[in-house]
C-alpha cells in the first residue's frame, strides 16, 4: 500500500525542495550566510584565499629566482622592493658571483655540521634570474595568484609586468589589467599600471590619460603616515597627467597638475620632474617620461 | 651462502608480489594521471609553453605516492604475519630470524623501488614529450637519491612495525617524513632562534632524526640546475646505508626478543 505513494511523494518532495530553494534568496535577501554571485573560490576558501594567493605569488617569485627562495635578493616579483618593477631600478645585470653554475653557494662558510654541509651541497643555495621566454614558467603561478584572490593587486601588477616587459605581450597584459580594474573598481594602483602600459607599450596616450584620470579620482590619500603610499601614487598620477596634458599642448591643464602636485606632494620625484618639464622649452623635452 | 641468498630472494619476491597483488600502484598511478593530464593542457593567460609547474606537481605526486607506498608496504611486512600466525610455519623452516627480517626488508624495498621506477619512467615520458628532455643526468641522480630515501624509509617503517602497532607506525613515520622534508634543512636555524630546552630538543632532533631532505632533488630537476657533485651524492647514499643499517640492527634485536 505504501509503495504506491512512494514515487509521487518523492516527486512532490523534490518539487517542494526546488521551489523552496528558488524562493530562499528572494525571501531572505541579505540575510543568507553567503552573498549571491560569489565565486566558488570565495565560498570554499573565504579569507584564506588571500593567504593562498600570496603563497602563489611567492612561488612565482621563487620560479623567477630559479626555484630558490631569496628574500635577501633585491630583484624580484614580490621582493623587498615590493612590486613587479623592482627590475627597472638599478639592476646590475651581471652579478655572476650570485649565480654559480652548479647552484651551490658561492662562498659557503665551512661548516662543522656535516648535515648542514650536505644540505648545502644537495639543495641549491644560489639563485639566478629568469629572462626572456623562460618567463612563461612564472605564468601558471601568477595566474593562480590572480584567480585565487582577485583583490591581490600585486598579483595583477606582477602578472602584467611579466606579460608586458618579459614576454612582450602588452595586449594580454592590458586585458589582465582591465579585468583587474573591473574586479577592483576602487583601486587606483591598478589604473596607474594600466595607464603606464598604455603609454609605454601601446603608445596610446588617450587610453593612458583615461586610466590616469580614473586613478586620480580613486586615489584619496588618508592623512598622516597611513596615506604615505597613496600620496606617493598620487605624485606619479599627477606627473603623468601633467606630462600627457603638455604633450597635447594643454599647458593650463599641465600647470594645474603641477599646482596640485606641489600642494599635495611637494617632495615627490614626479613633482620635481613635472616642474622641470614645464619649465623646459618644448624642443628640449624628452620623448618619454 | 647460496642457500641464504635463495631464501632472501624468495622472501623478497613475496613482498614484491604482494604490492602488485593489492593493486596500490595502479590506483596511485591512475590518480596521478587524472590530476596531471588536464593540467598538461593548461595555458595561463592564453600563453602556452610553461612546463616547470607540471614537472613540479608531477614530482610532488611521485614523492607523496612513494611515501604512501613505501610506508604501506614496509609497515605491513610483519603485523599480518603475526595476526594470522603465518610467522610460525615460516620460522619453523630452517631459516634464521635475521634472514627473515632482511629478506622481508629487501622485498619491501624492492617493491617500493619498482613502484618508484614506474613513476620516474612516466615522469621521463611526460618531460620527454613536452620538453624533449627524456633522461637527463640530474633526473637519474634524483632517482638514485630517491632510492636512498626509500632505503631509509623502509627500514624505519620495518623497525616501527616490530615495536609499535601498525597505525602508530604509519602515523609516526608519516609525521617524521613530512616534518623532516619540510623543516630538516632549517633545524639548525630554528634551534639557534630558541633558548632553553627547546633549543636542546631541536638540536637532538637535528643530530638523531633521519635527514630525509638530503634525498630531495626536486628543485634541481624542475629548474634544470646541474647534478649534485659526486662526493656529496656518495656521502648522502652512505648516510642512507648507515641509517638503514642502524634501523635494521635495532629491528633485528626487537625481532629476536619478540615473544611469538
Amino acid at each position: 500500500m505504501t509503495h504506491r505513494f512512494d514515487l509521487p511523494a518523492l516527486a512532490a518532495g523534490a518539487l517542494l525542495t526546488l521551489v523552496w530553494g528558488s524562493l530562499m534568496p528572494t525571501l531572505f535577501a541579505g540575510r543568507l550566510p553567503q552573498a549571491a554571485g560569489e565565486d566558488i573560490m570565495a565560498m570554499l576558501l573565504g579569507d584564506a584565499r588571500q593567504v593562498l594567493s600570496a603563497a602563489m605569488l611567492t612561488k612565482a617569485d621563487d620560479y623567477f629566482h630559479g626555484g630558490a627562495q631569496h628574500s635577501d635578493c633585491t630583484h624580484g616579483l614580490a621582493g623587498p622592493q615590493g612590486g613587479a618593477h623592482a627590475h627597472d631600478h638599478g639592476h646590475p645585470e651581471s652579478h655572476a658571483d650570485e649565480h654559480p653554475p652548479d647552484g651551490n653557494a658561492p662562498d659557503a662558510p665551512a661548516s662543522r655540521d656535516p648535515w648542514a654541509w650536505l644540505n648545502a651541497r644537495v639543495h641549491v643555495q644560489a639563485h639566478r634570474h629568469t629572462e626572456g621566454e623562460d618567463a612563461r614558467e612564472l605564468l601558471p603561478w601568477l595566474w593562480a595568484a590572480c584567480r585565487t584572490s582577485p583583490s591581490n593587486i600585486q598579483a595583477f601588477e606582477s602578472s602584467a609586468y611579466v606579460l608586458e616587459r618579459m614576454l612582450k605581450r602588452p595586449l594580454e597584459a592590458l586585458a589582465l589589467l582591465e579585468e583587474g580594474t573591473r574586479l577592483n573598481p576602487s583601486n587606483a594602483a591598478i589604473e596607474v599600471s594600466l595607464g603606464e602600459l598604455a603609454l609605454h607599450s601601446l603608445k596610446d596616450p588617450v587610453r593612458a590619460e583615461q586610466a590616469f584620470e580614473a586613478a586620480r579620482t580613486k586615489c584619496r590619500p588618508a592623512p598622516g603616515e597611513a596615506g604615505d603610499d597613496d600620496r606617493f601614487l598620487l605624485g606619479r598620477i599627477l606627473f603623468y597627467l601633467g606630462y600627457l596634458a603638455r604633450q597635447r599642448g594643454d599647458l593650463d591643464r599641465a600647470g594645474a597638475c603641477l599646482t596640485e602636485a606641489e600642494a599635495q606632494v611637494p617632495d615627490h620625484v614626479g613633482t620635481r620632474n613635472l616642474r622641470k618639464l614645464l619649465r623646459a622649452p618644448r624642443a628640449k623635452e624628452s620623448g618619454q617620461p | 651462502m647460496i642457500l641464504r641468498l635463495r631464501q632472501l630472494a624468495a622472501l623478497a619476491m613475496l613482498a614484491v608480489l604482494e604490492l602488485y597483488r593489492r593493486k596500490d600502484l595502479f590506483v596511485v598511478f591512475l590518480l596521478a594521471m587524472v590530476i596531471l593530464l588536464p593540467l598538461a593542457f593548461f595555458e595561463p593567460f592564453g600563453v602556452s609553453g610553461a612546463s616547470r609547474y607540471i614537472n613540479e606537481l608531477a614530482l610532488l605526486l611521485i614523492w607523496i605516492f612513494s611515501i604512501i607506498i613505501g610506508l604501506g608496504v614496509s609497515a605491513r611486512l610483519f603485523p599480518p604475519e603475526f595476526e594470522s600466525r603465518t610467522i610460525y610455519p615460516l620460522l619453523a623452516k630452517p631459516v634464521g630470524r635475521g634472514t627473515v627480517l632482511f629478506g622481508k626488508y629487501l622485498g619491501g624495498l624492492g617493491a617500493s623501488v619498482s613502484a618508484l621506477l614506474v613513476f620516474y619512467l612516466a615522469y621521463a615520458l611526460l618531460a620527454g614529450v613536452r620538453q624533449g628532455a627524456w633522461f637527463t643526468p640530474v633526473l637519474l641522480q634524483a632517482f638514485l637519491l630517491h632510492v636512498g630515501f626509500m632505503t631509509v624509509l623502509s627500514s624505519l617503517a620495518l623497525l616501527g612495525s616490530l615495536v609499535l602497532t601498525p597505525s602508530a607506525t604509519l602515523t609516526l613515520c608519516g609525521l617524521t617524513t613530512a616534518g623532516m622534508l619540510a623543516f630538516g634543512q632549517r633545524l639548525p636555524a630554528l634551534a639557534a632562534a630558541q633558548t632553553g630546552p627547546g633549543r636542546s630538543v631541536l638540536l637532538t632532533i637535528h643530530w638523531l632524526a633521519p635527514h630525509l631532505e638530503f634525498f630531495d632533488m626536486r628543485q634541481r630537476v624542475v629548474h634544470a640546475w646541474p647534478c649534485v657533485d659526486g662526493w656529496a651524492c656518495a656521502a648522502v647514499l652512505g648516510y642512507a646505508a648507515c641509517y638503514a643499517a642502524l634501523c635494521l640492527a635495532l629491528a633485528s634485536r626487537a625481532f629476536r626478543r619478540k615473544r611469538l
